[in-house]
């Protein structure tokens, strides 16, 4: 930041770039018992920018928005949305990790973990929840998942992130897959 | 500034009306607040940008500052943009004062752009730079191994309570744990306290059989410093968690007090590995000591959190200096603009007022917008528009009122130069150096002079020979008689008399000077003919009555003389009868003649009915069929086609033409008149026809006998007169009394080639 506004300008946009070509949260659908799940592992997410953020006794936060869409011509309509947030707090004093994990804003889970490889998974791999729609689905009807990552906190900042859709971190979506019955 | 339009009447392109609400100062004053509480929100925000969570640093503040400063830039870019496209076009156009608005709006731009771009540009370098400052190495290093020395210390310290806990685990007899002696584990337990600064060592057993984690609690031992509040449903879970998993279990309890305690669970195993109970040693962190701790790790963690979040923040920073940067740009770009609007709008109106009022819009007015100079040269071009605009209505209502006077003036003179030409009043005018100003027909037709006369000394006009006798008159103007001169004059010309009645006026200026003269001739000869004609019919009333009466009693005596001579000798007879006959010859022509004069006299008044003159005409000559079988003279006829009724006596008319007609007939030489001294046969032309414009039928009687001398002319109609050395000389006064009489008019002239003509004119009916 030697060269003021240009260079953080700068900055922004070359942020902005490298994290559009950055790898995808992998998701994975399953259909059972009429219900629709989604498990997604965001493990790429877990950079050394994250491990280092986490060591500097910083709160992670990890939020996922994950949601049951059907394609259409124009724009895919959301069916079904849900959102999971996982945080994590190194404390620098004690060396262990606090994690917790909320669903829709309604805490789920909180545990103290010691080792950082099980942060980690804490933080980027999730079993398969459930969405719910508020209607029922379709039969014979493709559907897919799509999920979408926003860290925190943000070391960097993107000019994109001013546009819709442009704060996203990370995003990724399954294969189609049909909902029958 | 102006009001809506700003020309009354005209719809012309002007500067843009005035925007009140951004003129009016509260308006602009609420505006300012606004901007001024906006900037202070930002900085504010800026104050706590560090201690802001990093989520809303960067969602809530970051980004949707990021898109305000866009849009502002945008904003910005558009101002900039119309008022520049509006400064190309005014220059395009030749506006008024384009080029003094161009150079204004330039350079109030150049002092708030310039400025605030270098503003802009160094404030965002030094942010940078400080940012920079932020961290430094020294400070890193300090923090990062206060950190890790307290972290150390914490974890020694922890480290020490589970050595303490496993070493208890080690070393608590099985026997007296397994029969719940307290006595005998007493010992161990306060063995190893003793070795504690603060110690708290709390021991349970598992009954045979139990559950893992159906663990009993048997002591407790701890130091005299201790604190006492620690929960014993801590150690408990502790303890049942190490049981279950056969493992050591640490946990940290913060206390009330201050203070924390470190605790580890550890299982107390057989040799089967089986576990017999569990004992858990709590260490105390001093309530000082932890506080010490935490500020050290948290100074780490602090310093961290700026450091990870280094970037969001320096762009927040920069962020809400470029928008605070560019609304005091867009406050100062716009007010720039507004000022120049503000000063050049006036005089640009001032000029397009004047053009306009150059242009003859005199109503234009401008709405001053300022009490300054400016708003008093407004009002001061207002006055001088509604003075202007007055003035030209008073020009204009007195043009008006000049035309219209004009126009009075002008169909007076029209009605009296048409009075003047159709009245039978000889008009002359003089100009002070007595020359001919103005002469009417009347007059032209009077004296005989011509339209060119008008310009040349009457003098010199009048010294015509025929002329003279009206010397007097201007003898009287040049003399400047006060009451003028009224006389008769007669003139003759062509052997005609003409009596006039004359009257010669000086026309006197406001200030008695001579500005001319005017000159009335009156035509009088018609009134002194019928004065004339007047005084005969009185004489010949008296002479029939005077003399009539004597006639018959001396015919009866002459024919009585010539009854008592009959017997006479023949001689006698003879002379008496002669002179008898003599006698009653002369009497009954004496008769005739009286009856002549009496018929002069007694002639009624003419009695007027719709009548076709054309078959009075025919009539009338149909009467001379017996006259003109014999001799050569011929009576010819041209009739008129569709000749309108004309209101006459018949009676009347045909004695009319009857005269005439006999007047020709004596003219030619009687019935039996001889060839023409040209070989032509005498030829009388009976003749009507219709001048519709003049409103007349025309009666015309030409012969083409000797014809009538000019002298002779205005005394033909004069009773007594006669050409012919006989007759009574009443036939053609008769003939001019019946004509005058209908209305009419009859003048003679000379026939061509040869011979009279009588023109008898009567009105149409």
């Amino acid at each position: 930041m030697k060269h003021g506004l240009a260079t953080a300008l700068v900055a922004m946009v070359a942020t902005a770039t490298l994290l559009a070509s950055a790898a995808a949260v992998k998701v994975q659908p399953l259909v059972t018992e009429g219900r629709v799940l989604a498990a997604f592992n965001a493990s790429d997410a877990w950079t050394i920018e994250t491990r280092e953020t986490l060591q500097f006794g910083q709160a992670i936060t990890f939020d996922y928005y994950v949601e049951l869409r059907r394609p259409a011509a124009l724009m895919d309509r959301v069916v079904a949305q849900t959102n999971v947030r996982a945080d994590a707090k190194f404390d620098t004093l004690t060396g262990k990790y606090q994690v917790s994990r909320q669903r829709d804003g309604r805490m789920v889970k909180s545990e103290k973990r010691d080792q950082e490889n099980d942060v980690r998974d804490w933080l980027t791999i999730f079993e398969p929840i459930e969405l719910a729609p508020e209607s029922p689905l379709k039969a014979n009807t493709d559907y897919y998942i799509n999920v979408r990552l926003l860290k925190y906190p943000r070391r960097s900042v993107s000019l994109l992130a001013i546009l819709p859709g442009g704060s996203s971190d990370l995003s990724g979506r399954s294969a189609t897959f049909p909902y029958l019955r | 500034m102006l009001e809506t339009p700003p020309f009354v009447d005209s719809p012309r392109a002007f500067p843009e009306p005035r925007r009140r609400v951004l003129d009016n100062p509260r308006v602009l004053a609420v505006a300012f607040a606004l901007l001024l509480a906006l900037i202070a929100g930002l900085f504010w925000l800026s104050r706590r940008t560090a201690e802001t969570d990093t989520q809303v640093l960067t969602d809530v503040l970051l980004y949707p500052l990021l898109a305000v400063s866009v849009a502002l830039l945008l904003t910005l870019g558009l101002v900039l943009t119309r008022n520049l496209l509006k400064l190309w076009e005014g220059h395009r156009q030749a506006a008024p004062f384009a080029k003094y608005r161009a150079k204004l709006v330039g350079a109030l731009l150049a002092m708030s752009i310039i400025p605030a771009v270098l503003v802009l540009i160094s404030g965002s370098e030094i942010i940078s730079n400080s940012a920079a400052r932020w961290f430094s190495e020294p400070v890193d290093e300090v923090l990062s191994g206060s950190k890790m020395i307290a972290s150390r210390f914490y974890q020694d310290q922890q480290e020490s309570v589970t050595r303490r806990a496993q070493h208890l685990a080690r070393s608590i007899p099985r026997p007296a744990l397994a029969a719940g002696d307290e006595a005998a584990l007493a010992a161990p337990l306060g063995g190893e306290l003793s070795t504690m600064r603060d110690g708290l060592i709390e021991l349970y057993r598992k009954p045979a059989g139990a559950a893992a984690t159906g663990l009993v609690f048997v002591t407790a031992v701890q130091s005299s410093t201790s604190p006492r509040e620690s929960v014993r449903a801590s150690a408990d879970r502790l303890a049942a968690r190490a049981a279950e998993t056969r493992a050591d279990q640490t946990s940290q309890d913060l206390l009330e007090s201050g203070g924390e305690l470190q605790r580890t669970a550890s299982p107390i195993v057989n040799t089967d590995g089986q576990v017999l109970g569990v004992v858990v040693v709590s260490g105390l962190v001093d309530a000082e000591v932890e506080h010490e701790l935490r500020r050290a790790t948290s100074a780490y963690e602090r310093y961290k959190g700026v450091f990870v979040r280094q970037d969001p923040i320096l762009a927040s920073y920069l962020t809400i200096f470029l928008t605070v940067t560019l609304l005091i740009l867009i406050a100062a770009t716009w007010l720039g603009l507004y000022l120049a609007k503000r000063i050049t709008r006036p005089v640009q109106q001032l000029a397009e007022g004047a053009r306009a009022i150059g242009a003859g819009h005199l109503d234009v007015r401008l709405e001053p917008e300022t009490g300054d100079e400016l708003g008093s040269l407004v009002e001061a071009f207002n006055m001088m528009a509604a003075e202007l605009q007055t003035n030209r209505g008073k020009l204009e209502e007195s043009s008006r009122d000049l035309e219209r006077k004009n126009t009075e003036v002008e169909g007076r003179r029209r009605y009296i130069e048409t009075i003047l030409e159709r009245v039978a009043t000889g008009v002359i005018s003089l100009d002070s150096e007595g020359r001919l100003s103005t002469i009417n027909g009347a007059a032209q037709r009077l004296l005989g002079i011509q339209q060119t006369a008008v310009g040349q000394p009457v003098r010199e006009v009048f010294a015509r020979e025929d002329l003279v006798p009206l010397t007097p008159l201007i003898d009287a103007v040049e003399e400047r008689v006060e009451r003028g001169l009224v006389q008769e004059v007669t003139l003759t010309r062509d052997g005609r008399e003409i009596n006039l009645a004359t009257a010669a006026t000086v026309l006197a200026g406001a200030d008695r000077s001579a500005e001319g003269a005017v000159l009335v001739l009156d035509d009088v000869t018609p009134l002194i003919r019928a004065q004339r004609v007047a005084a005969w019919r009185d004489v010949a009333r008296r002479l029939a009555h005077e003399i009539k009466n004597p006639l018959t009693p001396i015919q009866l005596s002459a024919e009585r003389l010539r009854r008592h001579f009959t017997g006479a000798p023949a001689q006698t007879t003879a002379l008496v009868g002669e002179c008898t006959d003599a006698i009653i010859a002369e009497v009954e022509a004496l008769k005739g003649l009286v009856d002549e004069f009496a018929q002069f006299a007694r002639l009624r008044g003419p009695r007027m009915l719709p009548t076709d003159l054309n078959r009075v005409v025919d009539d009338t000559l149909g009467l001379y069929g017996g006259v003109l079988r014999q001799g050569n003279l011929r009576i010819e006829r041209q009739l008129g086609a569709q000749l309108p009724a004309v209101r006459i006596d018949a009676e009347q008319i045909r004695q009319v033409i009857i005269n005439l007609v006999d007047n020709a007939m004596e003219a030619l030489g009687g019935p039996a008149a001889s060839a023409r001294p040209g070989g032509e046969a005498p030829l009388i032309i009976v003749m009507t026809l219709h001048d519709g414009r003049n409103g007349v039928v025309r009666l015309l009687v030409s012969d083409n006998g000797p014809g009538v001398s000019a002298a002779d002319r205005d005394k033909l109609f004069m009773p007594y007169y006669s050409t012919k050395g006989r007759g009574s000389g009443l036939g053609l006064a008769i003939v001019r009394r019946i004509v005058a009489e209908h209305g009419g008019a009859i003048e003679v002239s000379d026939a061509n080639p040869a011979g009279t003509t009588f023109t008898v004119e009567i009105p149409a009916a």
